[in-house]
């Protein structure tokens, strides 16, 4: 801008200067860049007018003071675009998808950036909350690594960009030949895509091109379960939509339904409005989990029993068998459910008795990695406990995905039967089953297109890789478990040649059309076309759900039952899980899934919400087992699995069932970013088809190396302080304050203060009139956190948190502003586990504040410890003297090297830090503000409860975080902090953290005990 | 004929007929044999040894530079801090430089109001190892900080913003208490100094020398006004330095004391701090001495009895920081806070238990070896025990800090420490530092008081009676002096007794 003084006297030669030969060699040497694109006669006017407005600028400099300043290009709004107010930023509803789970989210957009992702409200399945796939989805956006434009295989130096045209020639050629021979040669290799227009066009390809091949591989769909409704004779099948919030009594069979599973946003919530409580004398919901490791589920299980995955069947059958003899009733399979029920204890009578005694309100969730006939037996048992539960429903038909597998395209392509493979998303040949022998076959086939995001491994073996849309600049639709479409809408153009999915299979079918077009052809046929389609269309973007679109809801699907006997799984027994035959399970990876956002540096640095682990995955196994194994952390061992070899590092997971290993899958990739360099071992190499997510019959070898594991918690014992307080709920009506006994200093009188109490801000709190200034709080309720991490990924994105890197992180340097806690507690061999939340504890008394020698941290009025982060030179004290060490310091300039289109993620309304200086949770003080700024202009400038939130607490999908003005009695916080349960922690230090906690409960069943 | 007895007593009684003492300085040495023992390292041609020495020094201060270049350009992660820990090596090193100054205060200040005249041998040395523990302690709070360039906003500067630093912060405190001590104690070691550097701009030969000595003793002509005017200062000097041996490093313990964080939330921190910077601060003192009174010939100037009178009182500052250490574990057990009791089981027990009992054995055990006589008179052991107890208090310092922090109130935040080579340069780069300007203070400052070692020298007495000593100021007669003397038995000058007995 000072530029512009200097070059104001030059304004007088600008013609004389624009025409001149000089000047446009001054201006290509000056912007090689724009001189590339200049041809004088056919720039824009607005481009010509930019340009000139710099060169002048830059003239006016060069010739007055021989200085070189950078020159950056404003763009005044001399004509506001419609609907956009500079620095207020629009909310979008749009939705994405992982598998077939569908997440509804409005993504707000900072003058055409998108920059932060939350729940729609309106949206079925995320009810206003998103999980920390949606959050981190606005990184991949712009991810530097993602694929920018065609690229062909050239020989030996792999992937080369494609000159431009290139592929669209080779592309039409290939169409035109397809089309001429009815698809005769060609293959699609697609994934899971609930995408009513996906669907229309495969239709149309296969209507098109009828001698195509169509092969399905997707390693995070949960086709278990869809076949179970084959074996059991419904067709088509269904999807299954559990009403968390009706039951009563849940069983999770190996489910982590809260964390990884189905619509676990929607999940979270209805199990946790099962099991919030307000007084000590409401009831709440009890589960149990049988699982062979921790997950989120069962770190929430009020009764968890811990055995293999291959065991977890055998139980349901025991839990079944119990039923009938129960009811007295007979068996529909002919007595071929038969299990040894001593072999869990005294869990199958009880866990029976539990469900059956609360049958209307009983519910048994089978997970996504159990085989086909436990879903059966799943199903089954939910009907014996209820035929018409309201907790379980089946609402929407899913068209079965009668395509060929894996396994049989590389079968069809060494018969030479494939000429031509479109691969459609996905990574085949990193995802796939170790013995599908995708790798050799693939590269017989003479034409081979991969169509994704990224460069990937399947990139990598392709002759042509052609990028594609993210989901935030394409047009699409969605259809959620519960068959409420929704819409996609792009808030960006595309930053980069890219074509979503639809676009592609148009092309592929013959036609060429715009995502925007394919889209609204699909509902525009669906709705038939009525005379108000527009408005109807309008309406569906702006709230993100198609609604008024007759459908029907599906029945309760006619299982045969009979059917079930003939299953062969229902008639062996368990597999024997001991130390010669271990137990190998694959989890989907909570923070990378199958390896899609392995790319991604939020998701790769963000702790496992159990094992705490970043950058990499790891041979988690059992202290017990380990001792056995003479294992400890970070020893490299050998695994072998029907005879496919890998190594890993050892990780010990309390809670994991002896003898048993669990292995996320999603690391250890080859190509495709830089961010997932390096990071675990590839878990797929070991997978075989069949059931690909456990089996037993692993050997592992003795420590044959060291690998170090970067974990943000080495310590998981509470050492006996009183951090996370919990109770049983018949302890809680005993004694509802019982979280005031666990104090160090039982009477609070006994604290004397040092200062004025109660603090001066708060003077007049809850009377008329109250305090001049609100006073932020906010309450945490452990009962219903899950630790499902979204709100750690909401407040990266939300405040501009940087990403550090391993070796960082094993420094111990994470930024992570708001970080979840998780200690063990209980027997060794069968623990529990808590998650306890915790950002800044804004301490009316703060330590951090007293010691700050530039007086950098400070409190506000309105009570929050703020960070002056112009003033702060970085001593540490204040880290070091804060009991919860909740201060992050930028040891380094973590925001060093963003290119210009990672910038564009940044929330504009937080400072992003340089190194050397201090950060710390806020509370939002930027949304405060906003809110503050609205509160101002539309009222009296009092925030009313509910109009602000903090990231953290809007994405939450239990709503497990309360916040608000404490001086307000009225105020949903206030409310919470009157809860008995409510508790500060470390209150003998006299500190007065606004942050809260509601002590846990479980409930368990006294049967157990 | 007299007995033995009467015969000492007559001899004392000649040669320091006031205090009736052995003289401090051994074979009677003229008032200008003294001159010439001093000024010797700074007239005469630069030896090689010291040129090694001090392109040894200056390698190690090139590293400093290094590392603090590295440092700024790239930020605090270069050393191996991290959540938890904010502090180990930096303020560790700090408390460690400023603690080994005090000694040379309580020398000059203390010694001298308690008119200790064994100190005149040894306070200018240990003043300047004050002065340049004092440079090297504020590199760090310096450069520790994460950014460096505004490290400015600690002074309370006017400003536009109209900003005050915090002043309830300790670390505020600090940094007055430090720039405060700093100054005082070059005015005072400065000051001290101007006798002494007009009798070198009096011997001087070349014009540069003359000039920059000349300029440097700021007139000075030995009128007796001067000298009245110099020893009233020298008073005033020593009175306000006497409170700042006390309150700095109280005020570096109050960093710690007045935290939250338990093992530095702790009120025995003051006296047990100065305790431990005394202590530390002699055994530096020792440490140079030992090597210095050997290299540069002046064994009769700096005595085995100086060196002993040091190591008694290492004994007694060693002997009160064990029992702060010990007494921090009754306080823990005694409070009933079981934060405190844990961190001090931790600090013996946990991860750092080595470094613990590493500070443990050289703080508590080896000054206790100083109870044999046989030891606390020589040289060689108490240069190693003095380098013991400088591991050891290092150690201190790191344990306070480290340990604490490693292991606070949650234990979800608990994470280990290690340091990175550059915390190890940079500290060793410190090191560098200190003796290259101990070796610049060797050959161009008298490295003893020249005026002040006089005035204890029996002759300076007006009622001395005896002979003038004969002048003979080549330096062997002084070597052989000393080693007649250490036959002896230091109490009993034999030369000296022998000599006059004659007469």
């Amino acid at each position: 801008m000072e530029d512009r003084n200097n070059g104001k006297q030059y304004w007088r030669s600008l013609n004389e200067l624009a025409d001149s030969p000089d000047f446009i060699s001054r201006l290509e040497k000056e912007y090689p860049e724009a001189a590339a694109e200049i041809e004088l006669s056919g720039v824009s006017r607005r481009r010509f007018l930019e340009l000139m407005g710099a060169s002048v600028a830059l003239a006016g400099v060069g010739m007055a003071g021989c200085v070189r300043k950078p020159v950056e290009h404003i763009l005044p709004f001399s004509k506001r675009p419609e609907d956009l107010t500079p620095g207020v930023p629009s909310y979008f509803a749009t939705s994405m998808n992982v598998g077939m789970n569908v997440y509804g989210v409005l993504a707000c957009s900072n003058e055409g950036r998108p920059t932060k992702i939350e729940g729609n409200p309106q949206h079925p399945t995320s009810l206003g909350a998103a999980n920390a796939w949606a959050q981190a989805s606005v990184l991949g956006l712009y991810d530097p690594d993602r694929s920018q434009r065609p690229m062909k295989r050239d020989g030996d130096k792999g992937l080369v960009p494609a000159e431009k045209g290139e592929f669209e020639k080779a592309f039409g050629d290939a169409v035109k030949e397809w089309k001429k021979n009815g698809g005769d040669g060609l293959a699609l290799l697609l994934q899971s895509n609930p995408s009513p227009t996906y669907a229309r066009m495969l239709d149309e390809v296969r209507r098109g091109l009828p001698r195509a091949a169509l092969y399905f591989h997707d390693p995070v769909y949960p086709s278990n379960r869809a076949e179970a409704f084959d074996l059991l004779g419904v067709a088509p099948r269904r999807a299954v939509v559990y009403n968390l919030d009706k039951a009563r009594v849940i069983l999770s069979i190996d489910s982590d339904f809260l964390g990884l599973e189905g619509d676990s946003v929607k999940n979270a919530r209805q199990f946790a409005d099962g099991r919030r409580l307000g007084k000590e004398t409401e009831s709440m919901n009890r589960l149990y989990a049988v699982e062979p490791a921790f997950t989120v589920t069962g770190a929430m299980a009020d009764n968890r029993l811990q055995i293999p995955a291959a065991h977890a069947g055998e139980f349901l059958k025991a839990v079944a068998a119990e039923l009938f003899s129960r009811a007295g009733g007979s068996d529909p399979t002919g007595g071929k459910i038969k299990a040894d029920a001593g072999r869990f204890g005294k869990w199958v009578p009880a866990v029976v008795k539990d469900l059956a005694d609360n049958r209307r309100e009983a519910l048994v969730v089978v997970g996504d990695r159990q085989p086909a006939w436990v879903h059966a037996l799943g199903f089954l048992v939910n009907h014996l406990l209820n035929p018409d539960s309201a907790t379980v429903s089946y609402p929407a038909e899913i068209p079965g995905p009668r395509m060929g597998s894996l396994k049989l395209l590389a079968a069809d392509a060494k018969a030479g039967k494939i000429k031509a493979l479109v691969v459609l998303g996905g990574n085949p040949i990193y995802t796939a089953d170790a013995d599908s022998g995708i790798a050799d076959a693939y590269k017989t086939i003479p034409l081979t297109i991969h169509h994704g995001l990224y460069a990937d491994e399947t990139a990598q073996a392709s002759a042509w890789h052609i990028p594609e849309s993210h989901y935030l600049e394409a047009w699409g639709d969605l259809q959620c478990a519960d068959g409420t479409p929704v819409t996609q809408q792009p808030l960006i153009a595309p930053l980069y040649d890219t074509w979503s999915g639809v676009e592609l299979l148009a092309r592929i079918a013959g036609g060429e059309a715009k995502g925007y077009d394919l889209v609204r052809a699909t509902w525009k046929a669906r709705t038939g076309n009525p005379p108000g389609f527009e408005n109807l269309w309008r309406q569906w973007l702006h709230d993100g759900v198609i609604t008024n679109v007759p459908r029907t809801i599906a029945g309760r699907p006619a299982f045969d039952w009979s059917k079930l006997g003939a299953i062969p799984g229902l008639a062996q027994g368990p597999a024997q899980v001991d130390a010669n035959s271990m137990e190998v399970n694959f989890i989907i990876d909570p923070s990378v899934a199958d390896g899609r956002f392995a790319n991604n540096g939020w998701l790769q640095e963000l702790p496992d919400p159990i094992t705490k682990l970043t950058w990499d995955n790891a041979v988690c196994i059992g202290p017990v087992t380990a001792m056995e194994r003479g294992l400890k952390n970070n020893d490299v061992v050998e695994l072998r699995f029907n005879n496919h070899v890998e190594k890993g590092a050892v990780f010990i997971v309390p809670g994991t069932a002896e003898h048993t290993v669990t292995i996320a899958l999603g690391y250890g990739r080859q190509a495709g970013g830089r961010v997932q360099e390096k990071a675990g071992f590839n878990a797929y190499k070991l997978r075989v088809s069949g059931n690909p997510f456990f089996g037993s019959g692993l050997l592992i070898s003795a420590a044959v190396d060291t690998y170090t594991l970067a974990t943000t918690q080495e310590h998981g014992s509470m050492e006996g302080r009183p951090l996370v307080r919990e109770n049983t709920l018949d302890g809680l009506r005993q004694k509802p304050d019982f979280v005031n006994d666990l104090e160090f200093i039982k009477d609070p009188s006994k604290i004397k203060s040092l200062w004025k109490e109660p603090h001066p801000w708060l003077e007049g709190a809850g009377k008329e009139g109250g305090p001049k200034y609100q006073q932020w709080g906010m309450a945490i309720d452990l009962n219903v956190c899950t630790g499902c991490n979204a709100c750690a990924i909401a407040c990266q994105a939300e405040n501009n948190v940087p990403v550090v890197g391993k070796k960082q992180v094993l420094r111990g340097r994470e930024m992570h502003w708001i970080r979840l806690d998780r200690y063990f507690n209980g027997d060794k061999s069968n623990p529990q586990a808590v998650i306890q939340p915790m950002p800044c504890q804004q301490c009316e008394n703060a330590p951090c504040e007293s010691v700050c020698p530039v007086a950098a941290t400070a409190h506000s009025p309105e009570g929050l410890n703020d960070m002056a982060y112009n003033r702060c030179i970085g001593t540490r004290y204040c880290a070091n003297n804060c009991p919860f060490k909740v201060r992050r310091f930028n040891f380094f300039n973590f925001n060093l090297d963003y290119t210009a289109v990672e910038k564009m993620q940044k929330n504009p309304d937080v400072t992003v830090r340089f190194r050397g200086v201090m950060e710390k949770c806020t509370y939002c003080v930027q949304r405060i503000n906003r809110a503050r700024s609205v509160a101002k202009r539309t009222g009296d400038g009092h925030i009313k409860d509910g109009a602000v939130t903090p990231a953290c607490a809007q994405t939450c999908p239990t709503q497990a975080i309360t916040f608000g003005d404490i001086a307000d009695p009225g105020s949903r916080v206030s409310m919470a902090k009157n809860n008995s349960r409510d508790y500060v922690l470390l209150a003998e230090l006299n500190i007065k953290p606004r942050t809260s906690y509601l002590a846990k409960i479980r409930n368990p069943n006294p049967e157990l005990a | 004929m007299l007995t033995k007895n009467q015969a000492q007593e007559q001899q004392l009684q000649l040669s320091d007929p006031i205090d009736r003492r052995a003289p401090l300085i051994l074979g009677n040495p003229s008032f200008n044999k003294i001159t010439e023992d001093i000024c010797r390292p700074i007239e005469g041609k630069t030896h090689v040894v010291w040129w090694l020495y001090f392109f040894m020094a200056a390698s190690i201060l090139s590293i400093l530079g290094g590392a603090l270049g590295h440092l700024i350009y790239n930020g605090t992660g270069i050393w191996g801090l991290n959540n938890p820990v904010g502090w180990a090596w930096d303020i560790t090193n700090f408390v460690f430089w400023i603690g080994i100054g005090h000694a040379g205060t309580l020398i000059s200040a203390i010694l001298f109001l308690f008119r200790q005249k064994w100190r005149t041998s040894i306070n200018r040395a240990a003043e300047a190892m004050t002065i340049f523990a004092v440079m090297c302690a504020l590199i760090f709070p310096g450069v520790h900080v994460g950014r460096i360039w505004v490290a400015y906003y600690m002074l309370p500067l006017p400003n536009q913003m109209s900003m005050w630093p915090n002043f309830r912060s300790p670390l505020l405190w600090d940094v007055f208490a430090v720039n405060i001590y700093g100054t005082v104690s070059v005015i005072f070691w400065y000051m001290g100094l101007i006798p002494d550097l007009a009798t070198i701009r009096d011997r001087a030969k070349g014009k540069i020398r003359q000039i920059i000595y000349g300029f440097l003793s700021v007139g000075w002509t030995g009128s007796a006004r001067h000298w009245m005017n110099y020893e009233k200062a020298t008073l005033i000097l020593a009175g306000l330095s006497t409170p700042l041996v006390l309150s700095v490093h109280t005020i570096v313990s109050f960093d710690f004391a007045t935290s939250v964080l338990p093992g530095w939330h702790t009120t025995i921190f003051p006296p047990y701090f100065v305790a431990g910077a005394v202590f530390s601060g002699f055994a530096m003192v020792a440490t140079l001495l030992i090597v210095v009174r050997k290299a540069y010939d002046i064994e009769h100037i700096i005595t085995i009895r100086h060196l002993e009178n040091m190591a008694k009182i290492m004994t007694v500052t060693g002997s009160m920081v064990g029992y702060a250490y010990c007494l921090e574990f009754f306080i823990a057990w005694y409070s009933g806070n079981p934060y405190e009791i844990f961190i001090f089981k931790n600090r013996a027990f946990g991860p750092y238990w080595w470094a613990y009992w590493t500070m443990f054995t050289c703080n508590v055990v080896s000054p206790q070896l100083f109870w044999f006589k046989a030891l606390r008179t020589s040289p060689v052991a108490i240069f190693i025990i003095s380098i013991f107890v400088n591991i050891g208090m290092w150690f201190e310092r790191f344990v306070i800090i480290a340990t604490s922090l490693h292991r606070d109130f949650l234990p979800s935040s608990w994470f280990y420490f290690s340091p990175t080579i550059w915390d190890i340069l940079t500290f060793a780069g410190s090191f560098g530092l200190f003796f290259t300007m101990f070796a610049l203070f060797l050959r161009f400052v008298p490295m003893v008081a020249i005026a002040e070692v006089k005035s204890v020298l029996p002759q300076a007495d007006p009622h001395f009676e005896g002979e003038m000593p004969k002048d003979d100021p080549s330096p062997a007669p002084a070597r052989k002096a000393v080693a007649e003397s250490e036959e002896e038995g230091d109490l009993m000058p034999a030369t000296a007794v022998a000599r006059q007995g004659a007469h």
